[in-house]
């Protein structure tokens, strides 16, 4: 082969430059977001659980959200039921927000991450403070 | 096997695959009874001789309690002039009728505007698209669109209005779940208003109706309207 010692460094360097966005995010893709739990309501509960399990919130609180929406206003059923005694309202804003007060750590984090834009918060009212 | 039995066997096949699905279907007819249940058809008796001139009491009462804002109104001071000679104009405070066969409901493209089975007509404000044809079509012109998005919250439990959607009077229907009244019969000083349920003959509303002497605003066209009035 004729300028091999031209041609090999450049086909390494050529390679190398291709595969550079690949190989940083390999390097650096280990962010995910985490959505805290660290809120004065939930740091009070002796016993940390919400009206669903954690998996089923994890993919499911739209559907969840959309069937509470759902049944409050067409049919004005705002009653979700007792779990461990405690009653708990069909509200985004006067039961899932009152334990997750922390809107920009909770909700936000995966959302900007995934680039939804729930539109929610157009009319409810975030909860202010963490 | 011959042709004959073949038949009826294949019949008999169809008939009880097509039996399957009737139990849900029955249970689709026979939807249950929710929290909003068909046994109360709300109203309201509005005694406009009790009201007082410039009073806005009902008015800023439901500003107030469900945030809306300076230039739209659920509940707003109108003038008719009943069809006799020589009727003097009558102002009178007038919002949603909540009508029982409501032109809104029907015009509505996306069934956002709907009626709950105890009456009460609301708009679900996820799903309206901004059209305005309820607004054309109401006789009351109790609605009004949100040119604008409402920062400004007067009472926190009740959202804020979003700008592109048309709202309207609502009975305060959030209160009438917890089993109180609407902000703006609670606030009145003259007791003016009254609110309850239509089909329970021992309710006030239903007694003030039978005195025979409460009337309704344009039920001529059909609408059914569930806002009476005394003393027109």
């Amino acid at each position: 082969m004729y300028d091999k010692s031209k041609i090999i460094p450049g086909l390494i360097i050529f390679v190398g430059l291709v595969t550079l966005p690949f190989l940083y995010n390999l390097v650096t893709a280990d962010f995910k977001p985490e959505a805290s739990l660290d809120t004065p309501v939930i740091n009070k509960m002796s016993k940390k659980q919400c009206v669903r399990s954690k998996d089923i919130m994890k993919t499911e609180h739209m559907k969840v959200l959309h069937e509470w929406r759902d049944s409050v206003v067409r049919h004005g059923e705002r009653e979700y039921g007792m779990i461990d005694e405690v009653k708990y309202e069909k509200s985004l804003q006067k039961t899932c927000m009152k334990c997750h007060s922390n809107k920009k750590d909770f909700c936000d984090r995966c959302h900007t991450y995934v680039d939804v834009k729930p539109y929610c918060w157009n009319c409810h009212i975030a909860p202010e403070g963490k | 096997m011959d042709r004959r039995t073949f038949l009826k066997i294949g019949a008999g096949v169809v008939a009880t695959t097509a039996m399957g699905p009737l139990p849900q279907l029955v249970s689709c007819l026979h939807a249950k009874d929710t929290k909003a249940s068909a046994k109360n058809k709300w109203g309201m008796v509005i005694d406009v001789a009790k009201c007082v001139e410039g009073c806005s009491v009902c008015m800023d009462a439901c500003r107030k309690e469900n945030n809306v804002s300076a230039s739209n109104y659920w509940i707003r001071l109108a003038t008719i002039k009943p069809k006799v000679p020589n009727a003097k104009p009558q102002p009178i405070p007038l919002l949603c009728n909540h009508c029982d066969d409501p032109f809104c409901v029907k015009v509505c493209l996306v069934k956002a505007s709907f009626k709950r089975k105890d009456g009460i007509v609301l708009i679900d404000e996820h799903r309206c698209i901004g059209c305005r044809y309820c607004m054309i079509v109401c006789p009351y012109k109790s609605r009004s669109f949100v040119f604008k998005h409402y920062e400004e919250t007067t009472n926190p439990d009740s959202p804020k209005r979003q700008h592109g959607v048309v709202e309207k009077c609502d009975f305060c229907v959030s209160r009438i779940d917890k089993g109180l009244m609407p902000a703006c019969v609670e606030a009145c000083p003259n007791k003016a208003m009254a609110f309850g349920n239509l089909n329970d003959p021992n309710s006030e509303v239903a007694k003030l109706i039978a005195t025979g002497k409460a009337q309704r605003i344009r039920p001529d066209l059909g609408s059914k309207p569930k806002v009476y009035y005394l003393g027109l």
